[in-house]
């Protein structure tokens, strides 16, 4: 293989992977019946969070760790909203990517006011030459991912509860329990997504640079079937296609740059078109469980 | 007495909305009264003020109407966003290019109806992916949103941008497709007059039209909705050309009352908060004036908070969506079916 | 001491009290019939007892010992089991996830473990079902077998069957009972929910009667009779089984020719204007396939629906979900069907809608109806009975040649049942086709000058001097000609 095929796939398996980490964490809440389309402002929150804490502190563990719990602390409010008031997902995940585009733009522009070269994040590296840490992490999540998925007692408690939620609860599986738990680790891992963003393909934070990352995300659950493999040969699609629209514009392609920048979006567009109708969501996915009357 | 009880809701959430976020502007080592008072001041302090106020609120109040009507169907239209910018794209491109040298009469009619059709077709791609691909339209519309604000991009340092080649911005817009300014005023245009009366019209729509019944069937139960002869999918194609349109409306507005030409993150936000605005109305058509007043004085006036309290005027974002949360979490009533 | 005692539950839910001073005590080694018309309260005092419903006051006890149950959970723990009405397995999880989907046992789970959990189970009380099977695949009475399987296998000491035999044929219901009776003999505690006399005293040893959300009676079963039985139950002697209208069928007003669907295996059939007839069968037979042929919201893969006298009118089987908008007002959802066609006179004008029209339909159907509802209220403050009684103003609207309705009495009470079945005699008298499709036998009988039976999408004649339920309930199972 040829330097540029092989610079092709390494940049490939860099856009896909925060895809591949934030579609896994959505695949557990949606198999549970949560529809959370706040990843996308739990990633920015993330990405803002390892971003400062990391070059406080210069430790990437930290920063993944920061990520972890400013993605979490969202997705309690998303929970508190959409799960204990019941209140319509689709309008709480909005206002919750609403409130993280506007608060990490606002936290991030007065702990920078003054000005000046911003610092760099401390880097995740290679764990075996070729493979990045995060990347292992993804390989890793979405093994665990499948076999809690299908090959446990409580997954399939889980998917029962996104299945037909009044029948899991009649067998006295606790859903509201585990709604929770599956919303707090699919914000968990968006917030690992973000953390990839700014400690591995950038180093430095910028406001919105999510850029639709988690919409993608939530497209991707639906181009896989709800089944993980598929969902990670997606994020390698989308991967494969950022990368080699990044390569045309770097040769200098005659296509306008701004007309590039489209593709991943007319692509995920293109696929929902094509996948979408056909894929089965959870039954009970995005509607409203109340235990007791 | 049920009247009251109605705007108790939406007053309490915002009120709410607010103290927290002093709270929270507190903690950052803000001063939150004073940022407070430079916000009312910078909306309401004086005629000047007024007028900023009144003319940021018109976009919103369109867009929000449109945001109330699709929201009240049961079709999430997220793509505000992206329908005022093709709207402002097909407004300039019309009154720079294609009505160059119209006249008033034919300029300004033709840029504002191009603006109309752009947003209700691009809110189209969205219906049609819907209803004949089974594809989410939450997906759809922010995928569009990003697309188009590329598109706009592209425009602007393509084909439409300047003669000179300056800036990423158009040609600014020939006077015949101005929108005039009311009488005696110096910023509120003339479009604000329709942004006023638009409210009605929808409401009645709404309420008093057998084209309403079905649209508000639809949101209701598409399957009881469809047991009636009504087609939800018809419905759904058709309320996602009218918030689209809405919302194009607003952005031709925008170019051609407000800004007089087009360059990048033209009106950007105000499709998110138009959002807001709709859910702090509860979705009613009558309740978005009040409410796109709400937040046209925030965001009229966060640049007096920025420059008096050193607040970022991003913070606004932040009282927006607190009053999402607290409206949907208190002050909306909840769909019961799917 | 019993084994379980409920006391004095009292429930409400919003504006209706659903239970006010409902006791229920139960001894092992018993079947105790819970008896009651529809919307008495019935499911809601097992579902408290199964921790589904928090009372707003009242004692619950096992063993002799208060509790407070809160959950599914908790009374599972406490031995109660409970088989709900309609089914409660997850249609698309496996036969073997549904059975062992809450066991407690190793978090771990492959496939060779799970199936082999599944088959202990089924095995052991004889339920013949593929452990691998989608849930949704099989036929209802399976499904119960499951569900009554699983809850044996929790070690239930108190299981509670809320209208098992609404959804199985004669001869099944004939098992069920059975089965219940070796329970009984085997120490179980069983309360049985119906409103079907005669199941409750074939089997049952006590009965404690519900009305209005109060228990009126509780007794051994010994020495009543279904008559009696039937007065405690409405406070009052239950009406006597009506009978089909009699009428003289004009010219063909429906053709049903070789409809093909996806449930529907060539349906044929004819109805003539004047003419009441109803199909038979049991529920997942093409019932849902054939009304939505009919509402024209499903295509057809063959055949032709030759409508000869529009228009056709359905009421829907699923009123709540299918046959009314339940946010939208009384008024709105009676006009509706005309809303959908661009609106017609009188109530709509251009496109318009002309409030003082629409106060006047709604409120002449109120009266004509006897709906116990303002024009302006939400359908989903209705009652059952007065949502049904709005379907059928709704219907009977647009003067139809054609009428339909698909278990037009179900959950409703004996004086709302009585009245749309006599709406739908009288339409028939006035000329109009009525087709009547019912999971209850007893309506088939009531209503049907001609009787058919649907099964598996197939529609079997009944021949006119075999009008019995043991003819019907052969064919409900396929079994052709005697």
């Amino acid at each position: 293989m040829d330097a540029p095929t092989l610079l092709l796939i390494a940049s490939t398996v860099r856009f896909a992977t925060p895809l591949a980490l934030a579609a896994m964490g959505e695949l557990v809440a949606e198999s549970a019946g949560v529809l959370n389309i706040g990843i996308e402002g739990m990633m920015l929150a993330g990405a803002l969070a390892a971003y400062e804490v990391g070059v406080s502190t210069g430790s990437a563990l930290a920063a993944i760790a920061a990520a972890i719990a400013a993605a979490c602390m969202l997705s309690l409010l998303f929970a508190a909203f959409a799960l204990r008031r019941q209140a319509d997902p689709i309008v709480s995940g909005t206002a919750l990517n609403i409130l993280a585009l506007g608060a990490t733009g606002s936290l991030f522009r007065l702990l920078h006011s003054a000005g000046g070269l911003l610092a760099r994040a401390p880097r995740v590296g290679d764990v075996v030459p070729g493979l990045n840490g995060f990347t292992a992490g993804a390989i890793l999540l979405l093994a665990a991912v499948w076999l809690f998925l299908a090959r446990t007692r409580q997954g399939l408690a889980l998917r029962a509860a996104g299945e037909r939620a009044e029948a899991a609860d009649a067998q006295g599986v606790p859903v509201a329990r585990l709604r929770l738990a599956a919303t707090l680790f699919g914000g968990a891992c968006a917030g690992i997504a973000g953390a990839a963003l700014v400690l591995w393909l950038s180093d430095v934070f910028v406001e919105g640079m999510t850029s639709g990352r988690g919409f993608i995300a939530l497209a991707l659950v639906l181009f896989g079937g709800y089944r993980p493999l598929r969902i990670a040969g997606g994020a390698i699609l989308f991967g494969a296609a950022s990368a080699l629209q990044f390569r045309l514009q770097a040769a200098g392609s005659s296509v306008p740059y701004t007309l590039l920048l489209m593709t991943p979006y007319v692509l995920t567009l293109l696929v929902l078109a094509l996948f979408a109708g056909r894929s089965r969501a959870p039954a009970d996915l995005a509607k409203p469980f109340r235990a007791r009357d | 007495m049920k009247r009251a009880r109605v705007f108790a809701g939406p007053i309490a959430a915002t009120a709410v909305a607010f103290v927290v976020a002093g709270v929270w502007l507190a903690l950052l080592g803000a001063d939150p009264l004073r940022a407070l008072g430079a916000l009312v001041g910078g909306a309401f302090g004086d005629s000047l003020a007024l007028e900023t106020t009144a003319v940021r609120a018109g976009p919103l109040l369109l867009v929000g109407l449109g945001v109330a009507l699709s929201f009240r169907c049961g079709i999430w239209n997220i793509g505000g966003e992206g329908q005022v910018a093709v709207g402002a794209l097909a407004a300039t491109a019309v009154a720079t290019r294609v009505a160059a040298g119209a006249p008033g009469l034919v300029a300004l009619p033709l840029a504002l109806l191009a603006g109309t059709v752009a947003g209700a077709l691009w809110a189209g791609i969205a219906g049609v992916l819907k209803v004949g691909r089974g594809v989410s339209e939450v997906l759809s519309t922010i995928l569009l949103n990003f697309i188009a604000a590329l598109l706009v991009a592209w425009a602007v340092h393509g084909p439409l941008q300047e003669a000179s080649g300056a800036y990423p911005q158009s040609d600014a817009l020939p006077a015949a497709a101005r929108l005039a300014l009311l009488p005696d005023l110096h910023l509120a245009h003339s479009g604000l007059v329709l942004a006023v009366l638009l409210p009605l019209a929808i409401w009645a729509l709404l309420f008093r039209t057998a084209a309403g019944l079905r649209l508000r069937a639809v949101g209701a139960s598409p399957e009881a909705a469809r047991y009636a002869a009504v087609s939800p999918e018809l419905e759904t194609v058709r309320v996602l050309l009218l918030s689209g349109a809405l919302a194009g409306l607003a952005g031709a507005i925008e170019v051609c009352g407000v800004t007089g030409r087009l360059f990048e993150n033209l009106a950007a936000g105000t499709g998110f908060t138009a959002i807001a605005v709709a859910l702090l109305a509860r979705l009613h058509p009558l309740g978005v004036l009040p409410s796109a007043l709400v937040f046209a004085a925030l965001a009229a006036g966060s640049g007096a908070m920025q420059r008096s309290a050193a607040v970022p005027s991003v913070a606004v974002q932040v009282i927006e969506a607190l009053v999402i949360f607290f409206s949907v979490g208190f002050a909306l009533p909840r769909r019961e079916s799917a | 001491m019993p084994l379980v005692a409920l006391r004095d539950l009292h429930k409400r839910f919003g504006a209706t009290q659903a239970l006010r001073g409902a006791s229920l005590e139960l001894e092992p080694g018993s079947i105790h019939a819970l008896l009651g018309e529809n919307g008495a309260g019935k499911t809601t005092l097992v579902r408290a007892l199964y921790g589904q419903v928090a009372p707003d006051s009242g004692e619950i006890a096992v063993d002799g010992k208060p509790v407070a149950i809160a959950s599914p959970r908790q009374a599972l723990a406490l031995g109660i089991a409970l088989v709900h009405q309609h089914s409660m397995l997850v249609p698309a999880l496996s036969v073997a996830e549904n059975v062992v989907l809450g066991e407690r046992g190793s978090a771990f789970l492959p496939r060779a473990r799970l199936h082999a959990e599944a088959a202990a189970v089924l095995g052991r009380h004889g339920v013949a079902v593929e452990p691998g099977a989608l849930a949704e695949s099989l036929a209802v009475g399976e499904m119960q077998r499951v569900e009554i399987a699983r809850a044996l296998a929790r070690g239930a000491r108190v299981l509670v069957l809320d209208e098992p035999t609404a959804v199985l044929a004669p001869s099944e219901v004939s098992a069920l009972l059975q089965l219940l009776v070796e329970l009984r003999a085997r120490g179980m505690s069983i309360v049985l929910i119906s409103h079907k006399l005669e199941e409750i005293t074939a089997v049952c040893d006590r009965v404690t009667v519900l009305r209005a959300g109060e228990t009126v009676a509780s007794r051994p079963l010994a020495g009543l009779d279904a008559a009696q039985l039937g007065r405690l139950m409405v406070g009052d002697a239950l009406p006597p089984p009506g009978r089909p209208p009699e009428t003289e069928p004009g010219p063909v007003a429906l053709r049903l020719a070789g409809l093909r669907a996806e449930g529907l295996a060539g349906i044929e059939l004819e109805l003539r204007a004047g003419e009441l007839v109803a199909l038979a069968g049991i529920d997942g037979n093409g019932q849902r396939p054939l009304e939505e042929v009919l509402a024209g919201v499903r295509p057809l893969d063959a055949g032709r629906v030759e409508l000869l006298r529009p228009p056709l009118a359905l009421l829907s089987a699923d009123r709540q979900r299918t046959g009314l908008v339940l946010d939208l007002s009384v008024a709105e959802n009676l006009v509706l069907p005309e809303a959908a066609h661009g609106g017609m006179p009188p109530v709509f004008h251009g496109g318009a809608l002309r409030s003082a029209e629409l106060a006047r339909a709604a409120d002449e159907a109120i009266a004509r109806f006897a709906i116990r509802a303002a024009p302006d209220d939400p359908v989903r403050t209705l009652s059952g009975g007065n949502q049904q009684k709005l379907c059928v103003a709704r219907a009977l609207r647009a003067r139809p040649g054609v009428l339909v309705a698909v278990n037009p009495t179900r959950g409703l009470d004996v004086g709302a049942t009585a009245a749309v079945r006599d709406e739908l005699r009288a339409q028939a008298r006035a000329g109009t086709a009525v087709l009547v499709v019912s999971t209850e036998l007893d309506e088939v009988l009531e209503l049907g000058q001609r009787i058919a039976v649907l099964f598996r999408g197939v529609l079997l004649e009944l021949p006119a001097g075999e009008r019995s339920r043991e003819a019907i309930g052969r064919r409900m199972l396929g079994a052709a000609a005697a």
